[in-house]
């Protein structure tokens, strides 16, 4: 019923607002879950857009594998999220709607600036343009060290869950 | 400063200098050659190896991206399925998130990095880009209702219409496992080369190496043969040096000036001092000559005579130099002498016999003047014989002492006589010049007096100047110029009261200087320059021996001091220049 009536708006939207329809399509939260070494769960959450959106900000420009030419990203930083958990974090572990998965180890936010970027050129991103969700490094900052084939794994892109593991 | 067997040094060290040099550039150029080869094998590898990798990675990774459009193909197309079959919304919101995400992946195959290394990629964009087109138009329209007839066609024609899509991505896939396929095989034959490529480049490198070392091998052994040759060729060249110092008539003696350690006596010396280098008569000798040789450098010929008592009866004469030498590695003096003691034998006996023959030419001056006394005593004893008698003691006192006075007159000419005929003591000794002036004026004043010359006397000498050298030759060089004065008057009409010879004497505290000039018309112009030298005399023949001159040279040498002719205004005038005796022992001298 109450996807129905999503749906009804989804469509009232797309009539009066046929750009924002495309990318709220199909609607898709982040589940993040804070487990112990164990694989016990600490705590689990989901997230919508709009609450990363209230986290503090990082925005950077940099080129990438998959897209051409310089691009902005912005979003919170994957500490930021971290943060959110009762306990330090030591990696966190992406998924993405295809069930692929990357990890990360705390020093690829702490150090070397990793983010969870929900807009893409300022824009939200769907999942036709790898969106909601997705693990970008500022490539251009260290392109020696971050232009590589271990960091490019680690850019999970259509993220619909992360695991954080605890200390 | 001399450098004995320098020369064959300085060859060797030449020769081999220039094949040092041209060896030198040799080993930097193969060196270099080799580092090179070295750094150009690491690197040739290390980018290859790069290469490689990156190439493998991105090449496997294009397929992965190819593999992944095909399988959410694959789930997109059976989600269709299962929304025709048992239609859902959930159904239906499925089949519109893996179209999403099969919309998401068709741009990554020819729009990122990795899909861009598929093979003829860019031919498939134009069919690629229709499929997104196709995919956005379901996606942008309303979801139809799960289950619907409209639902129903709109699910199946897309599943129809991606039906071709799956055929594109099987090819793109297929063509990029070939290409893997391709580029695993150029990567073992890479990976086979490039074993192969740097072991080549190490091969010839380390011939490179072995080539150079043995060359250079090659060159040390050489250069070993010319050095050991050319230390042959100097130790002969110092062998016969050897024997030649050996054979040589002189005496040859290198030793330390600063210690007097012997390093090297030659048989001659070893013969005329003492047979054993140990013997302190050599330590004797150093000294001696030390003291007696002017310190000189090569070029100057600084000869000087000495001479050194061997032993209570016998003393050696020996003229030559000492010079600074380098042997075998020091620095230590050379002495080279040659024995003048037959010479000066020989020069002695000449001198004495001139002046006997002097002694003899002036017999009966001498005979006269002791026969002057004999009168005056004779007269005297007649006229003391004749007081005797008549018994006047007074004035017979005084006719005794004048008797006396006579005897001791006739006394002194004989000693003068006898103290010009001793012979010469063969050793310089000091002794005050006045006396031996006034000794040799007062041997020829009765000679002159005979010939009516007056002498004028201007010696202004304190009765101690001293001289060094041997006094009664010395005497005899006065005499003899005085004599030759004498004898240039003989056969001159001059008249007596012009008849006149001068003797001064000067000195300055350094030299003193002594000149006997004559007022009898000079020595002739052609044999001035000459008239030092043996047998040149301006008298008849039979008179002079013409040695007389020459020997007072030598004598005055050895003394050294110079004596000099010129002539003056109406005569002849000759400069004796002799050094004042210093404060030393007076060892250095006419010998």
């Amino acid at each position: 019923m109450l996807s129905k009536l999503t749906r009804l708006l989804a469509a009232l939207a797309i009539a009066i607002f046929p750009g924002a329809a495309l990318a709220l399509h199909p609607q898709i939260d982040l589940t993040v879950r804070w487990k112990a070494q164990d694989g016990t769960v600490l705590k689990e959450q989901t997230l919508d857009t709009a609450a990363l959106e209230t986290l503090p900000q990082s925005t950077f420009s940099t080129t990438t594998p998959w897209t051409d030419g310089i691009q902005t990203f912005s979003g919170p930083s994957i500490g930021e999220i971290a943060a959110l958990g009762p306990h330090p974090v030591k990696e966190a572990k992406f998924s993405a709607l295809n069930n692929y998965s990357g990890t990360l180890p705390s020093e690829d936010w702490t150090v070397l600036g990793a983010i969870l970027a929900t807009r893409h050129n300022g824009e939200h991103m769907d999942v036709r343009n790898l969106g909601p969700f997705w693990v970008i490094y500022p490539i251009d900052k260290q392109p020696s060290i971050l232009d590589v084939q271990r960091y490019h794994g680690r850019m999970v892109w259509q993220v619909k869950e992360v695991d954080f593991v605890v200390e | 400063m001399a450098v004995w067997f320098g020369r064959s040094k300085k060859w060797t060290s030449s020769s081999s200098e220039g094949g040092r040099g041209w060896s030198n550039l040799l080993t930097v150029i193969l060196t270099l050659t080799t580092l090179g080869l070295l750094a150009s094998t690491a690197m040739l590898y290390w980018e290859q190896e790069r290469s490689r990798q990156a190439l493998a990675i991105s090449v496997r990774t294009s397929g992965w991206v190819a593999y992944q459009a095909q399988l959410e193909l694959v789930r997109s197309r059976s989600a269709i399925r299962v929304a025709v079959i048992a239609p859902s919304q959930e159904a239906m919101d499925n089949v519109g998130l893996r179209l999403a995400i099969l919309r998401s992946r068709l741009p990554l195959l020819y729009g990122s990095e990795e899909g861009r290394l598929l093979p003829n990629i860019q031919q498939y964009r134009g069919l690629l880009e229709g499929y997104e087109s196709l995919l956005d138009g379901y996606l942008d329209r309303e979801t139809p209702t799960p289950g619907s007839p409209e639902a129903v066609d709109v699910l199946n024609g897309l599943y129809d219409e991606l039906a071709p899509l799956s055929q594109t991505l099987q090819t793109v896939l297929q063509s990029a496992i070939a290409y893997n396929e391709e580029v695993y095989r150029r990567e073992q034959m890479l990976a086979e080369r490039s074993a192969f490529v740097p072991l080549a480049l190490l091969a010839v490198s380390g011939g490179l190496l072995v080539v150079f070392l043995i060359l250079q091998g090659a060159r040390d052994r050489q250069r070993l043969m010319a050095m050991a040759a050319a230390e042959e060729e100097a130790a002969s060249v110092r062998e016969n040096l050897r024997a030649l110092i050996e054979a040589m008539p002189a005496m040859i003696v290198v030793y330390d000036p600063n210690d007097l350690e012997v390093y090297f006596i030659n048989a001659m010396g070893l013969a005329l001092i003492n047979p054993s280098s140990e013997h302190p008569d050599w330590q004797r000798f150093l000294a001696a000559a030390q003291t007696a040789l002017p310190d000189r450098d090569e070029l100057d010929t600084g000869w000087g005579s000495f001479s050194f008592p061997r032993d209570e009866r016998s003393i050696v004469a020996l003229r030559g130099s000492r010079r600074p030498i380098t042997w075998e590695g020091r620095t230590l003096c050379l002495l080279a002498l040659a024995d003048t003691t037959q010479l000066r034998d020989a020069e002695y006996q000449i001198m004495q016999a001139a002046k006997l023959s002097t002694l003899g030419e002036m017999a009966s001056a001498i005979a006269h003047e002791i026969n002057q006394p004999l009168a005056v005593i004779r007269m005297a004893a007649a006229n003391a014989r004749r007081l005797l008698a008549n018994g006047d003691t007074q004035a017979l006192q005084t006719k005794l002492s004048r008797i006396d006075e006579q005897v001791e007159r006739a006394k002194r000419i004989i000693d003068q006589v006898r103290s010009y005929g001793r012979k010469p003591s063969l050793r310089a000794e000091r002794f005050a010049l006045p006396r031996a002036i006034d000794l040799a004026i007062s041997f020829v004043a009765e000679q002159y007096r005979l010939s009516s010359i007056h002498l004028l006397l201007d010696l202004d000498l304190s009765e101690d100047v001293m001289v060094d050298g041997e006094q009664t030759l010395f005497e005899q060089v006065i005499v003899n110029i005085l004599l030759n004065a004498r004898d240039a008057y003989e056969g001159t009409e001059i008249d007596a009261d012009r008849r006149v010879v001068s003797v001064a004497a000067a000195t300055d505290g350094i030299k003193i200087r002594i000149t006997i000039s004559d007022a009898a018309g000079g020595i002739a112009e052609s044999i001035i320059k000459d008239l030092f030298e043996p047998f040149t005399t301006t008298k008849p023949d039979g008179k002079g021996t013409g040695l007389g001159l020459s020997l007072s040279r030598n004598i005055v040498r050895k003394m050294g001091g110079e004596v000099s002719v010129e002539n003056i205004a109406s005569g002849a005038r000759f400069t004796i220049v002799l050094p004042v005796a210093d404060g030393g022992v007076g060892e250095r001298s006419a010998a």
